[in-house]
């Protein structure tokens, strides 16, 4: 089981859960990070959440949602609209639309047409 | 004069037939034996809870008298109790069409599940198929009278073009301090069949399909290859390739261990993932000194808790 999200808060942060330990929390939206590809640079594929108990454990999302599919496209597109995305294909400045078509478009890139899962 | 054939709505229960269900014997259980009590757990192997309003449920997975003759299979046990708005259910989805999922628009499908309940009118089976035209159908209620029972729930149309899945669940209509299931079978056609499992390597092989773990304690994890003294680069190949690309996750990086030139443990104190797919991910370990670049190395699990999990749910 992996840390996932459960509730998207206002402030951008959100709440999690680690089955596994049972452990929750809640991330802070600065500390939600893409991972970093071997030249150094962002990689627009992968989101890590560490487990707010201070336990240790890490996720790695795929951007196709892996684990918790809704949940996790869900925060791909947050952050997308908060942050821009790190190929440079979307501004922070840019339309919230903007964001969620590109997310979709890394989806089904990843897992094909159909994984999509949001509205 | 030709023997004729029979169609499906002739067969007996009896007749083997193969199961659309990955374990639907629940004897894989990756993800420990539980008690399992939170919304969207997996108290067996593709089996998923959901938990709907205040309802509460715990439920293991155990050893029960549920086959043929009493004799003891596994299956899940558990409680639950009724809160306001709280249907709920234990089940398994199985996607239909796109990327990897099962072709069976256009079909009719039927379920058998052995069934456990200590209260009447709580505890029956539900066979759900979305889509334009997608219908849910039940079975009728376990009677409560402490026994495992075999329900049945037949889909009352076929699978809509449109469907992206259908799902057999447990539904818990109501409190009930014990109930259980075992040996779900769901088949194509009208006519239920009686539970007749895989091949448990061929079980487990379905599973991995959705869950795996690299290992667990001090066993082999991965082969790497040191790119600095500090940092590896590991391969982490999957037994069975995923559905989709997978959720990675580990325990923690102090979990783990990489070998020096001499075979002797580094702990790791630094973890992340590089890239992955459906077929492997690249995994970059790190210590804080010992490793010579170029030279392989090899990713250990370093203490008893140490977990490397890939997780994929279409």
């Amino acid at each position: 089981m992996s840390i996932r999200p459960i509730n998207f808060n206002a402030d951008g942060s959100i709440d999690v859960v680690y089955d596994e330990l049972g452990h929750s929390g809640t991330i802070a939206a600065a500390d939600i990070q893409h991972t970093t590809n071997m030249d150094g640079t962002e990689n627009h594929n992968f989101l890590v959440l560490n487990c707010p108990d201070g336990c240790g454990a890490s996720s790695t999302h795929p951007v196709g949602g892996g684990a918790a599919p809704l949940e996790v496209q869900q925060m791909f597109v947050n952050k997308a609209q908060a942050d821009g995305c790190p190929c440079g294909q979307v501004l922070a400045t840019d339309a919230d639309a903007l964001g969620e078509s590109h997310v979709r478009l890394q989806v089904n890139r990843m897992d094909g047409p159909g994984r999509w899962q949001l509205g | 004069m030709p023997v004729p054939l029979l169609d499906n709505r002739q067969l007996g229960t009896d007749t083997a037939r193969q199961n659309l269900l990955t374990n639907g014997g629940f004897f894989v259980a990756q993800r420990g034996t539980g008690p399992f009590t939170a919304n969207a757990q997996w108290p067996a192997d593709r089996w998923q809870i959901t938990l709907t309003g205040t309802s509460t449920m715990s439920v293991s997975q155990t050893g029960v008298n549920a086959g043929p003759g009493a004799t003891t299979v596994s299956g899940v046990l558990g409680s639950f109790t009724f809160g306001s708005g709280g249907t709920s259910f234990c089940a398994q989805a199985l996607k239909v069409g796109d990327f990897g999922g099962h072709t069976l628009r256009g079909r009719s499908f039927a379920a058998s599940v052995r069934v456990f309940a200590n209260a009447a009118n709580a505890v029956r089976l539900r066979l759900y198929m979305d889509g334009t035209g997608g219908v849910i159908a039940w079975s009728p209620y376990h009677t409560g009278d402490n026994t495992w029972q075999t329900l049945t729930v037949v889909s009352g149309s076929v699978v809509p073009n449109d469907a992206t899945q259908i799902s057999l669940a447990v539904q818990l209509d109501a409190s009930v301090s014990q109930w259980g299931m075992a040996n779900a079978m769901l088949v194509p056609g009208t006519v239920p069949a009686d539970y007749m499992g895989l091949h448990p390597a061929d079980d487990l092989l379905r599973c991995l399909r959705y869950y795996e773990l690299a290992s667990t304690s001090t066993a082999p994890m991965a082969p790497a290859m040191a790119i600095s003294a500090t940092t590896a680069l590991a391969g982490w190949f999957y037994r069975v390739p995923k559905v989709i690309a997978p959720t990675v996750t580990i325990s923690a990086a102090g979990d783990l261990q990489l070998l020096n030139s001499a075979a002797a443990a580094i702990v790791c104190n630094g973890f992340s993932v590089v890239n992955g797919n459906q077929l492997s991910v690249d995994v970059r370990p790190a210590v804080a000194s010992g490793l010579v670049a170029g030279n392989a190395t090899f990713l250990y699990g370093f203490t008893a808790n140490a977990k490397l999990i890939a997780e994929a749910n279409p």
